[in-house]
């Protein structure tokens, strides 16, 4: 076809409209061939699509200091502004878009510039299959690591299941996991084989590799997890009434101690005292460890790996994550059934106040996080694992609510970020 | 003459033009890919995008499971909240309902996928979020009604299971035959996997392609209906 049309055909003389000049004429069957030859090679093209994917993840924009909370029920992490209390963002979080994954703790490491989730892989009670309640599920967790200005995910590394803690190794990028492994008890109990086969592993990730880079089989049921700057961390081991110590510094991890949290412990499931919660003094001498089956705090000496003998704080509930006072002279503990916060001197474990929360402000109270740059409590309340949770501001010194915000469903996390560059 | 030539030359590029090029339009190639199962990349999968999703508003007569994409380029979040990129959605779509072999089917830069992008942003709808609630697993629905479930069959499970029990017309040999294989599989439990599945789709190690019926688009009364039309009544 291209052939033809660079061949024209001889201009008839007698021809009405060929009244220019020659050359014009040229010109114009010039002008007439570069066109086809354009449409030509037009037609052997498609036209390219200009449409451009947006990633969907927008910066979440705030005066520090903010909250970043785990919604255990909702799949999300929400972010809160808590000099306002304002609720800048809830973002869904997890591996799986439809999945329920239960984000159960976090933490924010601004200088790493990313948010550390862990993934359970359970649901809350009344939904069926392998997932189960918290401590009673088949899967794996995980720990997803978001960009922390716009909680993008940003990569992912598979541990064992039932996560119960996270926690950030000090002064490193690596992060520690405890495993509140119930449902393994439980088998390993109804099935009669050895016990060592109950206990649960502490893994240890690279929060920059995002690689599982140690694992060590520590007790029954291990869950919260503190860590002082020397790299030792204690472990409240809730199916065996003890507290584990582990030097997690160590390469590999040694574990210390299994040091029980009182004398009518049980060395096996059911636990008299149900040690969950620990909570580390300022200066990481101390460790105050949360009794959910004893409801009291026992005090841990973590220089001599021992329970310090007197040091019994009972309270009214199951004794969840506290907070205490940047002097360490108070310590304050959230109770469930009875929902209450309570101030304790933490050189005697004297009561010093206690208050009971209204329903419309808390229900379930689950951690305490003290807030040095506003110099307010911060209260994380469960919710009733159907509609939102809370986090609640307190006042440290009358444990009045001064203010309060809706989060995700089932809130059960908190970590906050003093400066934000982003 | 020559004038006339030119004018002719020039009619035949701009034919050639229009002939070569018209159905080559990224909206139209787009429109192309989301009623092509091979868009996955899976010899073994039959759905597309169009199995489970309306282009504008939804007929009285089909209850798609993916709901309408109208406006689904300028909604802030898929799945219910569950995702906030579009692309990252697409594959999952991909992955799960659709057999994608690939971790990411379409990459960022794949002109597949900027196509069917070209083509998503002409259908036009609110820029709302879409609510798309999974509803909790119990075997504690109201009553059916077997010919009304007869209709929900129609709009909502028939596209991919054909005919009950002879599965005649359904959309690929992988589909099951409801209720016959469910009740081989599970016997006294096939009520409770039948609505299992519907809610939960493949998730939840319940496995297959079934992406799962929120209870937005398919009510509890309507899935009992299905129950009863299938025989599956409590």
């Amino acid at each position: 076809m291209f052939a033809r049309v660079r061949t024209p055909a001889a201009p008839s003389p007698a021809a009405p409209l060929d009244t220019a000049p020659r050359c014009l004429a040229n010109v114009r069957v010039i002008a007439a061939l570069i066109v086809a030859a354009l449409a030509i090679a037009a037609c052997g093209e498609d036209l390219p699509s200009t449409s451009q994917w947006t990633s969907g993840h927008d910066i979440v924009r705030g005066e520090a200091p903010l909250a970043y909370i785990s919604d255990n029920g909702s799949d999300t992490v929400s972010i809160v502004e808590l000099r306002t209390m304002t609720l800048r963002a809830r973002l869904p979080v997890g591996l799986d878009i439809v999945q329920r994954e239960a984000p159960h703790h976090l933490v924010a490491a601004a200088d790493l510039g990313a948010l550390y989730v862990g993934l359970s892989n359970v649901l809350p009670s009344g939904l069926v299959g392998i997932h189960a309640d918290h401590g009673g599920g088949d899967l794996d967790s995980y720990v997803q690591r978001l960009d922390i200005a716009d909680l993008s995910p940003d990569g992912w590394v598979r541990v064992d299941s039932n996560l119960g803690d996270i926690v950030r190794v000090p002064g490193t990028s690596r992060f520690v996991t405890s495993h509140f492994d119930l449902k393994r008890a439980l088998d390993v109990i109804t099935a009669g084989d050895p016990i060592e086969d109950a206990s649960a592993a502490l893994v240890i990730i690279d929060g920059e590799t995002m690689q599982r880079i140690a694992s060590l089989t520590i007790c029954i049921a291990p869950h919260g997890v503190v860590i002082n700057t020397a790299g030792l961390a204690a472990v409240a081991c809730y199916g065996e009434d003890s507290v584990a110590i582990v030097d997690v510094a160590a390469s590999p991890p040694v574990l210390r101690a299994r040091v029980p949290v009182g004398a009518a412990a049980q060395a096996l499931p059911p636990p008299t005292y149900g040690p969950y919660a620990m909570t580390l003094s300022p200066d990481g001498s101390r460790a105050f460890v949360g009794l959910s089956e004893g409801r009291g705090y026992r005090v841990l000496d973590m220089v001599s790996a021992s329970m310090m003998p007197g040091m019994v704080a009972d309270v009214t509930g199951a004794a969840f994550f506290g907070a205490f006072s940047p002097d360490g002279a108070t310590f304050y503990g959230p109770t469930q059934q009875l929902d209450t916060i309570v101030a304790i001197d933490a050189a005697t474990l004297a009561p010093i106040a206690s208050v009971t929360l209204d329903a419309e402000v808390c229900v379930a109270p689950h951690v305490i996080e003290y807030v040095a740059a506003l110099g307010e409590l911060m209260l994380v309340c469960e919710g009733d694992h159907r509609t939102a949770g809370t986090v609640v501001a307190l006042d440290p010194a009358t444990l009045e609510v001064r203010a309060f915000v809706a989060v995700g469903v089932y809130p059960d996390g908190i970590s906050v970020v003093d400066e934000v560059s982003w | 003459m020559t004038r006339v030539r030119a004018a002719l030359l020039s009619s035949v590029g701009a034919l050639l033009l229009l002939a070569g090029c018209a159905d080559t339009t990224p909206q139209e190639r787009g429109a192309a890919l989301f009623v092509a199962p091979d868009l996955s990349g899976s010899p073994t999968n039959a759905a597309s995008c169009a199995t489970c999703h309306a282009t504008g508003a939804i007929p009285a007569d089909w209850i798609p499971v993916g709901g309408t994409l109208a406006g689904v380029t300028q909604r802030p979040s898929f799945f219910g909240g569950g995702e906030l990129d579009l692309r990252t959605s697409i594959n999952f779509c991909l992955r799960r309902f659709m057999r994608a072999p690939a971790i990411e089917p379409l990459a960022e830069d794949d002109p597949r996928g900027r196509d069917l992008l070209s083509y998503l942003e002409t259908l036009e709808g609110p820029a709302d979020a879409v609510p798309w609630t999974l509803g909790s697993i119990a075997d504690d629905l109201p009553p059916g009604d077997a010919a009304r479930g007869a209709v929900v069959w129609d709009a909502a499970c028939r596209g991919c299971h054909g005919q009950p029990r002879t599965g005649a017309g359904r959309l690929s040999s992988l589909v099951a035959i409801l209720p016959d294989e469910t009740i081989e599989e599970h016997g006294a439990d096939a009520r409770l996997r039948t609505i299992e599945k519907v809610r939960n789709g493949q998730f939840y190690e319940a496995g297959g392609d079934m992406a799962p019926y929120s209870i937005e688009l398919l009510s509890d009364q309507q899935l009992a209906d299905v129950l009863a039309h299938l025989g599956l009544a409590e």
